[in-house]
């Protein structure tokens, strides 16, 4: 079977002067490098990284907007560098965080221009176009120009336009981004759904969001510096892990003495925040003797402790425990409300 | 490429430029807008001639300004609007990369979505003239003499600007949003000084006389102007060139312009693929 996205060592660089250097030597980037991939249609595949990891780079090249510098790419077959016409009649994407549009245009017009772009007939593009709305919760704001929605609005346009075509092969950069909880809820419903409406259909995601990558994905890449670092399923990714728990703990420090962890081996302290006077550590732990020598810490340094959680480890530990970094630093990438299945 | 497909993306594209250039009014307004911008861009053009020619007033020097800058409203304007649609797709809508993507002759989307700027480009000319004849008795056009060369040379021109405006197009992909409108207006002040627009060339010195002389839009306002308007007494750089000749020397300047273009537009692209710049925002 053709696979739906096929990629073979593939690396992309970047080369500008830094902002702000007096030096006219150019610096080179390297946002992809020489990644493998291969994702089976059917399959709804995720791509979990921080910010400049390199997902929205592999989704343009993937996309045909942008050539790698090296490797190979196909989609549906299709190598991008000499059929991306053939390509583009199989795929479409959706960034998310955009508020891209012609703004005079209305909601339905916006998405009846690309219809036809994408040759859908008349009567069947209105048909898309009223069920897309539906979908997105914009079926009474259908007739509302651009520069009248609000930014969100302009997003779940965005989404729907992403859908207009029926791709075989649908990619989705943070397509939640910014969206309202429920109607982010919502599209994940509806991603679910449409992936299962036909067989075949296949949808390359990138996202922050880790509920949202282990909910809806059936394999997940993890990518960090441009490379792909780890491929499996979310509980074949936690079994890399074996053993590990993740803890959180509140204390109230006594006198300003907090205690120190840099030293305990198998400890990995992945969030420390601190307010009115309490502060919340979270760790990874390669196993669960490790706990013991904290607590000595806690006794020596006298401080109270407020609670103490343990956790059976997600995909930011994951992430952590392989690259020794975090997945977000940024408040916007907290994940939104994820129902339970 | 199916026929049906090309008509649809230019059908569709076309649309759009007319609701993203008229957006700001309602048609009859935008109609009545049409009609009065050229009026005035040719009253400033007529009390220009009028204060220069005070004391020796030159009729075909004045039906020669007047023809040529109502051609150039349609030459220069259309070229212009060309040459910004994709800066406006790519840094001000942010649509260029959706567009690109999909399954539709990239280059048939970007003749119709500056179709609307081309179009109201030949109305502006088209207003011009028929106020020249009208109000101030030039012989445009006169006993409908001309009128088969005129509609010959006024398709060839739609050809010029598509051909030349690809090329700029292609040129805007590579650049910033700044320097794609510094580029746009400097060809366009080139052309309208070089291209015998406002004064013969004859008044060109020696080097840029020859220059003009082998632009291709140079041939077409001599071709227009003598479609339009009786022989006149200006040497304009033509003079004992034949009409036939000339339409034989400005099709070959057209089909090398147009296979530049062509190639230029398709190898810039392709650049701009590799430079990751088709969906790159560069003013903020």
């Amino acid at each position: 079977m053709t696979p739906a996205v096929l990629t073979g060592d593939l690396g992309r660089t970047f080369t500008a002067k830094p902002f702000g250097s007096k030096s006219h030597k150019p610096v080179t980037v390297t946002a992809l490098s020489h990644v493998n991939l291969e994702i089976p249609p059917g399959e709804l595949f995720g791509l979990l990284g921080p910010n400049g990891a390199g997902k929205t780079t592999l989704i343009r090249i993937l996309s045909t907007l942008l050539l790698p510098s090296y490797g190979k790419a196909f989609v549906g077959g299709y190598d991008i560098e000499t059929h991306p016409q053939k390509i583009r009649s199989l795929i479409n994407m959706v960034s998310g965080g955009e508020t891209s549009g012609y703004g005079m245009l209305t909601a339905r017009e916006s998405l009846w221009l690309f219809t036809q772009f994408y040759g859908i007939p008349y009567n069947e593009a209105f048909k898309r176009i009223d069920y897309l709305l539906k979908v997105v919760g914009l079926e009474d704001r259908a007739n509302v120009k651009l520069h009248d929605l609000s930014t969100g609005m302009r997003q779940k346009v965005n989404f729907a336009r992403g859908f207009l075509n029926n791709p075989s092969v649908l990619f989705l950069d943070e397509p939640t981004l910014g969206l309202d909880v429920h109607i982010a809820r919502g599209v994940r419903t509806f991603i679910k759904e449409w992936m299962k409406e036909e067989e075949g259909r296949t949808i390359l995601l990138t996202t922050h969001y880790l509920q949202e990558a282990e909910q809806l994905c059936d394999r997940v890449a993890i990518i960090s510096d441009g490379k792909i670092i780890a491929c499996d399923t979310p509980d074949g990714l936690k079994k890399l892990i074996p053993g590990r728990i993740r803890l959180e703990l509140v204390i109230q420090p006594v006198n300003g003495r907090t205690p120190s962890w840099n030293d305990i081996t198998g400890l990995n302290l992945i969030e420390e925040k601190e307010a009115d006077n309490e502060i919340l550590f979270r760790f990874l732990l390669n196993d669960e003797g490790i706990v013991h020598h904290i607590m000595n810490r806690l006794v020596n340094s006298e401080a109270r402790i407020l609670s103490l959680k343990k956790h059976e480890p997600d995909l930011e530990d994951v992430f952590v425990a392989i690259t020794g970094k975090k997945l977000c630093d940024d408040e916007t990438a907290e994940p939104p409300e994820i129902p339970e299945q | 490429m199916a026929l049906k497909e090309i008509l649809r993306t230019f059908k569709s594209a076309l649309w759009l430029s007319w609701e993203v250039e008229t957006n700001w009014t309602s048609p009859f307004l935008y109609f009545l807008y049409s009609v009065i911008r050229p009026l005035f861009s040719m009253l400033i053009v007529i009390f220009i001639y009028k204060v220069l020619a005070y004391r020796n007033p030159n009729e075909d020097l004045f039906q020669f300004l007047y023809v040529g800058s109502a051609l150039g409203l349609f030459m220069l304007g259309g070229l212009g609007g060309l040459s910004t649609i994709l800066q406006d797709d790519r840094e001000h809508y942010a649509t260029l990369k959706y567009v690109y993507m999909a399954p539709m002759p990239f280059f048939v989307y970007l003749a119709g979505r500056s179709g609307t700027k081309v179009i109201t480009s030949a109305f502006y000319m088209a207003v011009a003239l028929i106020a020249g004849r009208l109000f101030l008795n030039i012989p445009i056009l006169q006993g409908g003499k001309g009128i088969c060369l005129f509609l010959l040379v006024f398709v060839l021109g739609l050809c010029i600007i598509y051909a030349a405006g690809f090329l700029l197009v292609g040129i805007s992909m590579l650049t910033a949003l700044h320097h794609s409108f510094f580029m746009s207006e400097a060809v366009n002040s080139i052309l309208y000084l070089l291209c015998g627009v406002i004064f013969p060339l004859s008044m060109l010195p020696g080097v840029l006389k020859k220059f003009a002389q082998i632009l291709p839009f140079t041939h077409w306002l001599e071709l227009a102007r003598r479609a339009l308007l009786p022989p006149l007494s200006l040497d304009n750089g033509f003079t004992g060139i034949s009409t036939p000749l000339l339409l034989l020397i400005f099709m070959t300047g057209l089909a090398v312009l147009s296979l530049t273009a062509w190639g230029t537009f398709h190898y810039i692209e392709g650049r701009a693929r590799r430079k990751g710049l088709l969906d790159i925002t560069t003013a903020h």
